[in-house]
C-alpha cells in the first residue's frame, strides 16, 4: 500500500528550497550563501529527511535555520555552509526525538544551546539529549516562567 | 484499496489533488511543523482515501476542484464519526446481551470495543482499530473492511452469535461447550460454532426445536447420511434445517446459511470418527 502515497511524498523532500530567500536572509548579517552552498544544504535536508523517516509537507526549515543562526556570534563565513548542514541534520533528528515541539520552538531551543553552553559547536549540540533539549524548548515557550533547564553535563553524559 | 488512482493515466489529476489535500491536512493536523514521520503521513493519507470512498469514487472525484474535494473529505469524516458512534451503540448492546455462559476473551473484547468511539480518529487514522479484539468469530469480518466499518461488521456478527446462544438454556450450552472445549471460559475460542453445529444437525435429524444434545448414535446417523457425499448436498440440507433455528438479531439467516455451508464441508471431509471434532456427541442423554 505504500506505493499509493503520492510520488512527491515518496521522495521525502517535496519542498523546493527558496534559494533567493536563503541568500537574502544571510546577507542581512553580512554573510553569503552561494548557489553551490544552497544546493548542498538542500541535499543535506533531503538526505536528513530520508534518514530520519520523515516527509515534508511545507517549506521553510532551511530558511528558518538561516534566519535563526546567522545572527549568532559564533557563525562565520568560512564555516557557514558546514554549520548550516550540521544544523539541518540535527533539526530533523531532534524533530523525531522531541514530538510535540513545533519547528520554531525546536530551532529556538537549538539556538539557545548553540549560543550558550555549546559556544557555537554543532558537535556539542549533537551530544545534547533530546530530553534536555525538550526542557529548554518548553521552558522558553513558557516565557521563562519555569526554572532554566540544567543541561550542563548532558553532553558529557552522552 | 487498489492503486488505480495513482497508476492510471486518467487519474493523474486526482493524484495531484490528493497530494495537495494531504499537504493541507498535515499542515492543519500538525500545526507548527513542516514535516512528519512517514508513518504519520501514510496514516493520514489512507484516512483521506477511506473517507473519500476511494478507489470506488475515483471517477467522480477526479473531475472536481480541490475545494470541492476538501468538502467531500469533511463530509466523509463526519460520516465516519457517525459510524464510530454507531459502533459504540452496538458495543453497548453487545455488552447488555452477552451469552448465558462466560468467556474471558469475549468479555475483554466487548469492554475494549465500548471505548472505540473515544479512541477512533477518522482524521488521523481512519483505517485503524484502536481496540483489542481477541475473540474470534465463526465467520470472520472480511479483511477488505477497516476502521469503523470493520468494527461495526464485527459487532453485528457478535450480536448474531450471542443472540443465538442466548436462546438456549445456560446449562445446556455450558454442558456442550465443557465437553467440546474443556476450560472454554478462559480460552480464546469461539463459543457459537460448536453450539450452532449441534443445533443445525439436531434440527436436521430431529426437526425444529430439538435439543442441542446429540448422541453418539446421532453422529453415526449423520455420517451415514452425508459421509462421502458432495458437500453441496449436505449444505442444502443443513441450510434448510438452519432456517428453523431461532433468529433474533438482524442478519441471522444469512449468517446461519454461511455457517451451515462451512459445517457441511467439514462433515463431508472427515472420516466418521472425525465428527467428534465437529459436533459434540454426548455418551448419554443424562449428560445434559
Amino acid at each position: 500500500m505504500k506505493e499509493l502515497l503520492p510520488a512527491s511524498f515518496l521522495n521525502s523532500a517535496a519542498m523546493a528550497l527558496d534559494l533567493d530567500r536563503c541568500a537574502a536572509e544571510a546577507e542581512k548579517y553580512g554573510l553569503t550563501i552561494t548557489p553551490h552552498a544552497s544546493e548542498r544544504i538542500n541535499r543535506t535536508r533531503t538526505d536528513a529527511l530520508k534518514a530520519n523517516g520523515r516527509v515534508e509537507f511545507a517549506p521553510g526549515v532551511p530558511e528558518k535555520l538561516i534566519s535563526a543562526f546567522c545572527p549568532s556570534p559564533y557563525i562565520n563565513q568560512a564555516e557557514l555552509e558546514d554549520t548550516l548542514c550540521s544544523l539541518c541534520e540535527l533539526f530533523y533528528y531532534f524533530k523525531n526525538e522531541c514530538p510535540g515541539i513545533t519547528d520554531d520552538e525546536l530551532i529556538h531551543g537549538m539556538c539557545l544551546i548553540f549560543d550558550g553552553p555549546a559556544n557555537g559547536s554543532a558537535e556539542y549540540l549533537a551530544g545534547i539529549s533530546p530530553e534536555a533539549l525538550r526542557r529548554v524548548c518548553i521552558s522558553e515557550s513558557a516565557g521563562g516562567l519555569l526554572p532554566d533547564a540544567d543541561i550542563s553535563g548532558d553532553a558529557c553524559n552522552e | 484499496m487498489n492503486d488505480i488512482y495513482v497508476n492510471s493515466a486518467g487519474a493523474g489529476a486526482l493524484s495531484e489533488k490528493l497530494a495537495a489535500l494531504l499537504s493541507r491536512r498535515l499542515a492543519l493536523y500538525f500545526s507548527g511543523s513542516t514535516s512528519v514521520r512517514r508513518e504519520a503521513a501514510e496514516s493520514v493519507f489512507y484516512s483521506i482515501c477511506l473517507c473519500l470512498g476511494l478507489p470506488d469514487s475515483a471517477g467522480v472525484l477526479s473531475g472536481i476542484s480541490l475545494p470541492e474535494l476538501e468538502a467531500h473529505l469533511d463530509s466523509g469524516i463526519r460520516r465516519f464519526e457517525e459510524k464510530a458512534r454507531m459502533a459504540g451503540t452496538l458495543a453497548e448492546y453487545a455488552a447488555c446481551h452477552m451469552p448465558p455462559v462466560q468467556n474471558a476473551s469475549m468479555s475483554s473484547t466487548v469492554k475494549s470495543l465500548k471505548d472505540f468511539p473515544h479512541r477512533y480518529n477518522p482524521r488521523l487514522a481512519a483505517v485503524d482499530i484502536p481496540c483489542s479484539i481477541d475473540y474470534q468469530l465463526a465467520v470472520p469480518v472480511p479483511e477488505a473492511l477497516s476502521g469503523a466499518d470493520y468494527v461495526i461488521s464485527y459487532l453485528k456478527r457478535l450480536c448474531i452469535e450471542n443472540s443465538f446462544l442466548s436462546t438456549y438454556p445456560a446449562g445446556d450450552v455450558d454442558a456442550l461447550l465443557s465437553l467440546h472445549i474443556p476450560g472454554y471460559p478462559g480460552l480464546v475460542v469461539n463459543l457459537f460454532e460448536p453450539v450452532f453445529a449441534n443445533a443445525a444437525v439436531s434440527a436436521l435429524l430431529k426437526g425444529p426445536g430439538a435439543s442441542i444434545a446429540l448422541s453418539v448414535r446421532d453422529a453415526a446417523v449423520l455420517w451415514s447420511r452425508f459421509g462421502k457425499k458432495p458437500a453441496d448436498y449436505a449444505a442444502r440440507a443443513l441450510r434448510a434445517a438452519a432456517e428453523g433455528l431461532p433468529a433474533v438479531f438482524p442478519g441471522c439467516r444469512e449468517y446461519y446459511s454461511i455457517c451451515a455451508g462451512n459445517l457441511a464441508k467439514r462433515i463431508c471431509a472427515v472420516r466418521p470418527a472425525g465428527l467428534t471434532g465437529i459436533i459434540t456427541a454426548f455418551q448419554s442423554r443424562s449428560a445434559l
